[in-house]
């Protein structure tokens, strides 16, 4: 069995809804969707399985925030994509005392999103000067805030034909 | 629209608030000498031309292209600028090679401050002249020109700019300290140019 293949049944078993993905297309082998209190138990389980954390971002959409974790490894291709979404106060539990490179991870998207991480240790400012700590620079404006659906592209995961694929470049340039 | 001229005119407005914290400490100085003896003025400023001490100070791309022109290639020195010291308190030329950003801004200035007085400025690179390609809507950290914050003697356009427009920033530099293009005499080309011909 492929570590792509033991992932999704560990995480299936986890209640964990994850499914394998076309690498060429989204550049990911596994897409995981998280309910915000799986998160850490995800976190926990991709560490044991001896994953490292690549990024922690946030996608500011409506009505809440969408947050993005991804994790690969070195020993074997193998890209997990995690998003889950945050409470409706734009609040998600941390996972930076299980990966300790997510703390800075978490507090760059406090920064920029606002979003804030309960059980995170120290939120303060990172990148943005002390005066900045309530500009929240990169939310988007009230008329380009998208839901979920209007920034997924639903093609990706299931092969679809020309007509389906120029249908898909209508949509919001902005992608998953 | 609003809102965006709203975050610009912060980035604008902090920049504004740095300059005239700094101005208020400032002591003005005009530019004169000790002694008003005018050959002594005038060898002091060849003098000052010729030997311009830049700070190590890079903030973005442009700073590649000034270690660039440091290194034996481009070779710096042949004008009297290539001791780059780590100490503000030793430099009288600051070049603002790069991006200023708001939570920059601060340290650039208090650099500027730590010189010694007579000191220069070059901006070099689009970023540091008006904030190049950070000066759209959605800028929010960039400052749109370090001439907003301290003043600048020599500006270099450019993206980055080549070494050799900042050697011919240099060059601009020397021709305002002292009042001519090259205060010190030039090797002249060999008037054969097969002599040097590589």
């Amino acid at each position: 069995m492929s570590l792509t293949q033991e992932l999704i049944s560990t995480l299936t078993a986890m209640q964990v809804e994850a499914g394998e993905t076309d690498y060429s297309k989204c550049g990911y082998h596994i897409g995981v969707h998280l309910k915000d209190d799986q998160v850490r138990n995800f976190a926990q389980a991709m560490l044991e399985k001896g994953f490292y954390l690549d990024f922690v971002t946030a996608i500011h959409v409506t009505p809440q925030f969408q947050i993005v974790y991804q994790f690969a490894k070195f020993e074997e291709a193998c890209r997990v994509n995690a998003k889950a979404l945050a409470l409706d106060d734009g609040s998600i539990p941390t996972i930076s005392d299980i990966y300790h490179g997510a703390d800075w991870h978490e507090r760059e998207t406090h920064d920029f999103y606002g979003v804030s991480f309960t059980g995170h240790q120290d939120l303060r400012t990172l990148l943005l000067c002390d005066e900045d700590s309530d500009l929240k620079p990169l939310l988007k404006k009230e008329e380009k805030l998208l839901s979920i659906e209007g920034i997924t592209r639903k093609a990706v995961e299931n092969k679809d034909t020309k007509a389906e694929k120029t249908e898909k470049t209508n949509h919001s340039p902005e992608q998953e | 629209m609003g809102e965006e001229n709203k975050i610009i005119k912060q980035v604008d407005a902090f920049a504004c608030q740095l300059r005239e914290e700094s101005d208020q400490g400032a002591i003005e100085h005009e530019g004169a000498l000790l002694s008003q003896l005018l050959l002594t003025d005038k060898v002091l400023k060849v003098c000052q031309a010729n030997s311009l001490w830049p700070l190590t100070f890079g903030l973005a791309c442009c700073a590649i292209e000034m270690m660039a022109t440091g290194m034996a290639r481009i070779d710096i020195s042949r004008y009297g600028a290539e001791v780059f010291r780590p100490s503000a308190r030793q430099c009288d030329l600051l070049i603002i090679s790069g991006t200023v950003n708001k939570k920059m801004a601060p340290a650039v200035v208090t650099l500027y401050e730590q010189m010694p007085a007579p000191k220069w400025v070059i901006a070099m690179g689009n970023c540091a002249i008006s904030g190049g390609p950070f000066a759209v809507e959605e800028n929010y950290n960039v400052i749109e020109g370090v001439d907003k914050i301290i003043p600048v003697d020599v500006y270099i356009p450019g993206c980055p700019p080549r070494p050799e427009a900042l050697i011919e920033g240099i060059l601009k530099l020397q021709e305002k300290i002292a009042g001519v293009r090259h205060p010190w005499p030039q090797r002249k080309m060999p008037e054969n140019p097969e002599v040097i011909k590589i």
